[in-house]
């Protein structure tokens, strides 16, 4: 009962981790396309890098 | 002479970007990710999420120095051994499967992929209004991750668990 529980929340928390995943993209693809502002972006929490 | 396009790092845009000869422009994003830090509770940084895109919709030509581009890009960013990356696409269509079929295909195509694995995932979500839709997932890591065994442990875990009946 418990693991079910357990495994019930662990499905919840990866439905939302990937729903973000994908709302981050499509904010970005939205900034790249010129269709919203940088700053708005940056408003939803998404955190761009400079990794290279 | 280079097989590629020169791409800079735009400060102010925060994303790498390059123009083709046909005078169309790319823009190329690393976004950090906190979806392992999430689903594991603890904080697992040098996970991105790669974006890829033009500035318009203007259809580009079959042009091997934009998948050669986007190849030098991932092979510099795996020099740091320590970083990964994950690629989604997702939407009600097959435009996201043909977007995720690109991307296998650079991959396969790929000098890097000596050091580095791709695994993909498909996961199946069904929002708040009950419409289901399909997001592909690739996850690209360098085999000398120190890593490697958890965050791909991680990365199963999202379809495991989502595509799980019970």
């Amino acid at each position: 009962m418990l693991y079910m529980k357990s495994k019930q929340l662990n499905k919840a928390l990866i439905i939302e981790s990937i729903t973000k995943l994908v709302k981050d993209k499509e904010l970005v693809r939205s900034y790249i396309k010129g269709q919203i502002s940088l700053q708005e972006v940056k408003d939803e929490g998404i955190k761009f890098a400079r990794p290279l | 002479m280079h097989d590629h396009y020169r791409y800079t790092y735009d400060d102010i845009n925060s994303t790498y970007q390059f123009t083709t000869k046909n005078n169309i422009s790319y823009l190329v994003a690393f976004v950090k990710d906190e979806t392992f830090s999430m689903i594991s509770s603890r904080e697992i940084d040098k996970v991105f999420q790669l974006v890829v895109d033009k500035t318009t919709d203007h259809k580009e030509l079959m042009d091997l120095f934009v998948f050669k581009t986007i190849e030098h890009i991932i092979y510099s960013f795996f020099r740091s051994t320590s970083n990964s990356l994950i690629y989604v696409c997702s939407g009600q269509n097959d435009a996201a499967f043909k977007r995720h079929k690109v991307f296998s295909r650079w991959y396969v195509r790929s000098s890097y992929r000596e050091n580095i694995v791709k695994f993909d995932n498909v996961i199946r979500i069904e929002n708040v209004v009950l419409e289901k839709y399909e997001v592909y997932t690739s996850y690209l890591i360098h085999k000398e991750n120190i890593n490697y065994k958890d965050l791909t442990a991680l990365f199963f875990q999202l379809e495991d668990v989502l595509n799980s009946s019970k």
